[in-house]
């Protein structure tokens, strides 16, 4: 505690004074750590100490007001809904739906047939010349990413969300190269866009897609998973800065099953939740074989 | 997007309750919506406190994954929403810049102390924040010269009571008593104001 700080605690008006300061202070983060210390284990004792804070942080709340304004940055809530639609927090579709405890999602009729057509090549599983082949596909893209930043001389941020995707696409990749069951699954597009999902230890999903529109603040991207029979269901949701190589990973609520003529396939959705089933044509799609 | 804007602080406050219910139920149209309300508040004292662009993002975007994580931390009963977000995003801005010591090496207490004249046309900005902004500005203005160097290079410089006692060359009981009387004139000085005729609703650009 700083030579300042009250030493006992009482009711008189110099006392509460000295606990008054430590409260302004506590409410501006400008406390010592040793005053830090000392206030956090009396503000629970103390009902006036907590009155004063509470009023001191509605002040500097006031004067957070007095900062110029500026432009919110338009990567910002994109950045922060990536981060929402990556978080391990399964979001469960619909406004309104208690989301613990998670209810297995159920199998939405959709019409899946029309997506193995689209699929020129298959997937091989749990073979050390796929692993082997993932981490070729990992380590092209990872330079894909290296050098795009470096040719596209791209923004700090930019070059920075790029290293991070290219560490967790190894992440994924070496994940990949440690289970038993790991299926690579190319995934294809109709207008261009291209991908690669890693599936691995039942429900993990290393996802490199290319030449997706930007997802922005109405809309990302869903991964969907299901059966040639027409079920569905939703894997996760990702955002997209640009056109790419992007990396995500996703956590599946339920396990993935990797058996041949499953098949993923990616959506455009709006909001920020996992719809129920798609809604918008499938841009990119896979099969497991 | 729609103004979300409510009629009254007390409406404010029981719409972000239940934008803050809805996160618990996982629905991130309510993120979304108060990202619209409070986003930019944030953002700019985050910058203001940093001077950087990159790691106020980073502030920002932490604050509202805290918030998507974690929203039964707002207790209503301890002060409106608005002051517990604003309150995370300085603790969370005043870590960062003491992490990166360089940053406070470059601001005097000048800049700490400087803001700029009433905002142009090319920044969004409701008319109700340029009032309740010139007025808070006004009310800090009103402080004696020394409570107010003191408040600013707490609170927008991330200095410690005993940073400021050195950097001030002041004892440190000097300064705790400067920031004591400035924040109760304050205080009182914003409560004679009132909290104007609506909440701080801030469309995004």
């Amino acid at each position: 505690m700083s030579p300042d700080a009250p030493r006992d605690i009482g009711r008189d008006a110099a006392h509460d004074e000295q606990w008054e300061q430590l409260a302004v202070g506590h409410a501006l983060d400008a406390l010592e750590p040793e005053d830090a210390a000392a206030f956090a284990t009396h503000l629970p004792t103390c009902a006036v100490c907590g009155q004063s804070v509470t009023e001191m942080t509605e002040v500097a709340a006031e004067m957070a007001l007095a900062a110029d304004p500026v432009p919110l940055p338009d990567t910002l809530w994109r950045g922060i809904a990536s981060a929402v639609a990556a978080s391990d927090r399964p979001a469960l579709p619909g406004n309104g739906v208690p989301a613990q405890p998670a209810q297995p999602a159920q199998p939405t009729e959709v019409d899946l047939t029309a997506i193995p057509k689209m699929i020129p090549g298959g997937t091989r599983r749990g073979s050390a010349r796929l692993r082997a082949a993932a981490l070729a596909v990992a380590a092209v893209v990872v330079g894909l990413v290296v050098l795009g930043g470096i040719v596209l001389g791209a923004r700090y941020l930019d070059v920075r969300n790029q290293k991070l995707a290219a560490g967790k696409q190894l992440a994924a990749v070496l994940t990949c190269s440690e289970q038993k069951t790991c299926s690579v699954v190319p995934l294809r597009g109709t207008s261009g866009a291209s991908g690669v999902a890693l599936v691995t230890g039942g429900n993990q999903v290393g996802l490199v897609v290319r030449d997706l529109k930007a997802s922005d603040r109405h809309a990302s991207y869903v991964l969907w998973e299901g059966g040639p029979g027409g079920s569905v269901r939703g894997v996760g949701r990702f955002a997209v800065p640009g056109p790419g190589p992007h990396v995500v990973r996703l956590t599946s609520p339920l396990p993935l099953p990797q058996a041949a003529g499953r098949l993923l396939a990616v959506t455009r959705e709006p909001g920020l939740t996992l719809p129920t089933k798609p809604t918008t044509p499938i841009l990119l799609a896979g099969a497991f074989t | 997007m729609a103004d979300r804007r409510p009629a009254t602080d007390s409406g404010r406050a029981v719409e972000d309750a239940a934008l803050v219910a809805g996160i618990g139920r996982r629905d991130g149209a309510a993120l979304e919506a108060l990202y619209d309300r409070y986003g930019r508040p944030c953002y700019a004292l985050a910058r203001r406190i940093l001077n950087d662009e990159v790691l106020a993002q980073d502030v920002v975007q932490e604050v509202f994954l805290t918030l998507w994580g974690h929203p039964d931390r707002f207790d209503p009963e301890r002060g409106s929403f608005a002051s517990w977000l604003l309150a995370m995003t300085h603790h969370k801005a005043v870590d960062a810049v003491r992490r990166e010591e360089n940053l406070r090496r470059r601001r005097t207490s000048v800049d700490v102390l400087h803001f700029t004249q009433a905002t142009g046309p090319t920044v969004p900005d409701e008319a109700w924040s340029g009032v309740r902004r010139e007025r808070v500005r006004a009310a800090l203005q009103g402080l004696p010269a020394p409570q107010r160097e003191a408040l600013a290079l707490a609170y927008f410089g991330g200095y410690t009571q005993r940073e400021i006692a050195g950097l001030t060359g002041l004892p440190l009981g000097t300064v705790k008593t400067r920031m004591l009387l400035g924040m109760r004139r304050l205080r009182d000085v914003l409560s004679e104001i009132g909290p104007g005729e609506s909440a701080p609703s801030e469309a995004r650009s």
